[in-house]
């Protein structure tokens, strides 16, 4: 199990999180929510051991997260980050299969496992065919099903994703979204991700978590916090509320 | 394309014992090579044609390693051997030592002494709370390169005419003082071998250091693990052959532009193209006008500008 205890997150010049204490359980998907600049990557980056936290801890099964190896990270850990270098050298294929890396001893490349652990993820990712081509020449929605390709070779229980569905049509998005549930659901994966639009939230995510200012953190299960009064008091501005629970839509320019 | 390049390095090798200004046939070549009795052939492929063209291979393998590590830690094309400063520390260290009259030894000497302030100096500067800047390396390896040569110039205006010559060699290549190559060629089978051991980390490594520590990799062990090979790299291929250019920067690009980018490959091969490649300049060189030797930093420009410029236009 992932956790933290009073974690707190400094930017220069700004907190963004104070004793925000979390449990992230099996089977659980969880949703992050905040404005521009509230915090959300710096959380993910932190949660995954990429950003050291100015307080608190953050454990992986009882045990902080910097006593073990980036090698043992990269494998309980996939991180999905928000921004990546576009230049790869090599095709679609040889790029989805580095999620393999912290898996293999890499003096004796990749097994047959790992490479039709990666065609899987192609297929998952409708990418089988641009498996061969250049990752350089794809568009920026093929690129980023490619990163979430590369992610799924990975195979990691935890996956923390920064804005999964940006550059994605609007059918990927649906299947991105319902192979994520998927995986937290009928394989004990958790998945934590920073999502912009509600619609999915309210549809996807078990547990929410809302990046308030001065680093006040509300969380909980979606159906609860997910209210008009608190989406309006994280965004500063009025929301129309359509339908309830699952189904409850927020739309902005209210009255 | 592999197969072609382990064909190339031995061929490569062969040619360069059997051009000089003593005309051989490959027969004698090949008999001199195996023969154990002392004769004039036997001397001069043993004694005097074997040592430089292994000097030279190894010198630009060295090169060409040194240029494809520092593309990956740099992440930027034009990284080459000398960016960081290091042939710069030493240049200023064997120029000074020329001046001063000194022997081929102390000339060695005194650039390894420079190689080493210009690399800890480069080091001390680019850490940051246990972690590198990528850009403030760069910038302060060009910043010293910059302050080297401004230091070279002055030594090569002070320098009277005996010493002139003697010193434009070093700074454009001289392999014809490349004798003990044993430690450079022990150095090249370690680093080839590590580059073998970490060449997945390599591959994710030039996503992006954030990247690379998502999938698995001790970010700041490997860095500083390539970046002080790399120096390693560079000072034993200075120490053998003075400042040859464009060796590194362009042996790694010309591997690529092959097709192979997967650095399990790009390594050696880099390696093996790097070795050839000089051997067949160095051969140039101390052939196409002989008795005079043209400075082999000519020959790798003249060489490596049009293959390059050529496989530029190809790709698409």
């Amino acid at each position: 199990m992932l956790s933290c205890e009073n974690l707190l997150l400094h930017y220069p010049g700004k907190l963004l999180c104070r004793d925000l204490s979390l449990e992230l359980k099996p089977g659980k998907c969880w949703g992050i929510l905040g404005q521009n600049g509230s915090g959300k990557t710096t959380l993910l980056q932190a949660l995954s051991g990429l950003h050291e936290p100015a307080g608190g801890s953050i454990a992986l099964n009882g045990r902080l997260l910097r006593n073990y190896s980036r090698r043992q990270l990269g494998q309980a850990l996939g991180v999905l980050l928000q921004e990546e270098d576009s230049w790869f050298w090599g095709s679609v294929f040889e790029y989805v299969l580095l999620g393999r890396h912290p898996h293999v001893a890499s003096l004796f490349g990749w097994s047959a496992r790992d490479e039709e652990l990666a065609w899987q993820a192609l297929q998952k990712m409708e990418l089988a065919d641009l498996a061969q081509r250049q990752m350089n020449s794809l568009s920026g929605g093929e690129r980023q099903r490619a990163r979430l390709a590369q992610l799924l070779t990975q195979d990691p229980v935890y996956l923390l994703l920064d804005e999964p569905l940006q550059h994605l049509d609007l059918r990927h998005q649906l299947q991105t979204m319902n192979l994520l549930r998927e995986l937290a659901a009928k394989r004990g994966k958790v998945v934590l991700m920073v999502l912009h639009d509600m619609l999915w939230v309210t549809r996807y995510c078990d547990q929410v978590l809302l990046l308030h200012d001065q680093g006040l953190i509300v969380s909980g299960a979606a159906a609860a916090v997910l209210t008009r009064e608190n989406l309006e008091a994280l965004y500063h501005c009025g929301l129309r509320q359509y339908g309830e629970g699952r189904d409850a839509h927020f739309i902005p320019g209210a009255d | 394309m592999r197969a072609f390049l382990l064909i190339v390095a031995p061929l490569t090798l062969f040619a360069s014992l059997l051009y000089g200004s003593l005309d051989l046939t490959a027969v004698q070549v090949f008999k001199a090579l195996l023969s154990n009795t002392p004769g004039l052939e036997r001397d001069v492929i043993w004694q005097l044609r074997m040592p430089r063209s292994a000097g030279a291979f190894v010198c630009g393998a060295l090169l060409a390693l040194s240029g494809t590590y520092l593309q990956v830690l740099l992440r930027n094309p034009l990284a080459d051997p000398y960016i960081l400063g290091i042939s710069g520390g030493a240049a200023v260290g064997a120029l000074a030592a020329i001046l001063l009259g000194s022997g081929w030894g102390v000339v060695n000497f005194s650039a390894l002494l420079g190689a080493l302030a210009a690399i800890t100096v480069v080091f001390g500067l680019s850490i940051r709370a246990g972690s590198w800047n990528v850009h403030r390396l760069l910038l302060t390896g060009v910043v010293l390169s910059a302050g080297c040569s401004a230091l070279i110039s002055l030594l090569l205006v002070l320098a009277p005419a005996p010493e002139l010559r003697g010193m434009l060699f070093w700074l454009m290549g001289d392999l014809s003082h490349a004798e003990n190559i044993l430690p450079a060629l022990a150095l090249l089978l370690l680093l080839a071998a590590l580059s073998q051991w970490q060449a997945g980390s390599l591959n994710v490594l030039s996503l992006g250091q954030l990247k690379a520590k998502t999938l698995g990799v001790a970010v700041w062990p490997l860095q500083t693990g390539i970046y002080f090979c790399a120096a390693l790299a560079t000072v034993c291929a200075v120490m053998l052959g003075g400042t040859i250019g464009f060796v590194g920067l362009i042996i790694p690009h010309l591997v690529r532009l092959l097709g192979v980018a997967d650095h399990r490959w790009l390594v050696p091969m880099a390696i093996l193209l790097g070795g050839s490649f000089l051997t067949a300049a160095d051969t140039l060189s101390r052939t196409l006008w002989a008795p005079n030797q043209l400075p082999v930093g000519v020959l790798t420009a003249l060489l490596g500008v049009p293959a390059m410029l050529l496989l530029l236009s190809r790709k698409r």
